[in-house]
């Protein structure tokens, strides 16, 4: 008798707890959306286009994956404005709280951005291995909006800009280890010719433009490990 | 500079709470509001916390104790928020400004940031104390400020 009510109440449990397991993964499913892959000519380096629902300011995040390496570059490419606005609640939200010493690094951070100048902001992250968390390698502000005004029309062309970017990027002949060939892409002197290929691809399309400029906030630019 | 003389009528009147910080609101004009007492983390020393009008002293004289005239920095401004802070230990310490700002809003503004400044005040943790003790994190101060401000209403200036 005992028996069967223990295994009642292990199933009762089990049911549960399927259920909120399952929205969770769903819910990771609902934050990403997985879209173009692009692999490179040698097949060493896979480009992915990954698409965030649940923070606006962010347009798209890139990862680009060596064939025989744990670790990975990460691009993501957020619209400045949007970005301060998220970086001024915060800062409320850290003060109210009671964490004043993050909320006075999110205020240099946030007197940092220059929203009259630039449009987006680009932070390249790299990963060495499993192990490691990825860290910050460098941040570049962006001036790439075009004259129009629709929003959505932008960020489908800058999209488009950084994709094609990479991909070019990702098909120069690196070295077969994929510590040399992260060396390499990362060393690249990446906002000169991001604004060069910007400006190559709306002239393609005969799109009007405004001045194309950048400004590198931060790089570590010395050893990688 | 004003809330200071508004400190010292306060402790000549025995005003003055040593106890928790706390809201304290039927006191007479000019000053619209104050917050006043000891931090949780902070014994050794009071605070308060005020919202003072600019605007609309008719006399200079608050319950036959004379305050000195108001200073504006613009002419246009009409409230004032400011924190003072004095050591409970050694009484001869000067009282010490931690921030004070001007505006030109109404009293719901006012207030409401004010609210905020106390709820941060009131909230802080134990390793940024120092930006409760040292009055060079002023900026820090003026920078929050004016960050709320601008969420509240975003055409009113901080001075």
């Amino acid at each position: 008798m005992l028996f069967i009510i223990k295994t009642i109440l292990n199933l009762a449990s089990g049911l549960q707890f399927n259920p909120t397991q399952k929205s969770d993964s769903q819910k990771t499913f609902e934050k990403y959306s997985y879209g173009k892959i692009y692999k490179s000519n040698d097949g060493k380096c896979i480009l992915q286009q990954i698409t965030q629902n649940h923070r606006d300011d962010i347009i798209a995040i890139y990862k680009i994956i060596h064939e025989d390496g744990n670790g990975s570059i990460t691009v993501k490419l957020c619209d400045i404005n949007k970005y301060k606005i998220r970086t001024q609640e915060k800062i409320l939200y850290k003060a109210e709280i009671g964490n004043l010493n993050r909320a006075e690094g999110l205020i240099k951070k946030h007197k940092n951005m220059d929203i009259d100048k630039y449009t987006h902001r680009l932070s390249i992250f790299n990963k060495k291995n499993t192990q490691q968390r990825s860290s910050i390698y460098s941040i570049i502000d962006l001036r790439l909006r075009t004259n129009s005004s629709n929003d959505e029309y932008n960020n489908h062309y800058t999209k488009k800009i950084f994709f094609l970017f990479l991909a070019k990027l990702i098909n120069k002949p690196y070295r077969s280890n994929y510590e040399d060939a992260i060396i390499c892409l990362l060393k690249e002197s990446w906002d000169r010719k991001i604004i060069q290929f910007a400006d190559q691809f709306y002239k393609s399309k005969n799109y009007p433009i405004d001045n194309l400029s950048s400004k590198i906030i931060y790089c570590r630019s010395k050893n990688y490990e | 500079m004003n809330s200071k003389y508004i400190y010292f009528w306060l402790a000549s009147n025995n005003l003055l709470n040593k106890k928790k910080f706390k809201l304290y609101d039927n006191i007479p004009r000019p000053i619209l509001l104050i917050w006043q007492g000891k931090l949780p983390i902070i014994k050794e020393k009071i605070y308060l916390l005020s919202v003072l009008k600019l605007t609309g002293w008719v006399s200079s004289k608050v319950d036959q104790k004379i305050i000195n005239q108001v200073t504006r920095k613009q002419p246009e401004l009409t409230h004032e928020i400011t924190c003072l802070y004095q050591s409970l230990v050694n009484q001869a310490e000067a009282v010490t400004t931690l921030f004070s700002f001007q505006m030109q809003t109404n009293d719901e503004t006012a207030k409401e940031l004010s609210q905020y400044l106390a709820k941060v005040l009131l909230n802080c943790n134990s390793e940024s104390s120092q930006f409760l003790l040292d009055k060079h994190y002023h900026q820090f101060w003026y920078d929050l400020a004016s960050l709320k401000l601008s969420q509240i209403n975003p055409s009113i200036v901080l001075w």
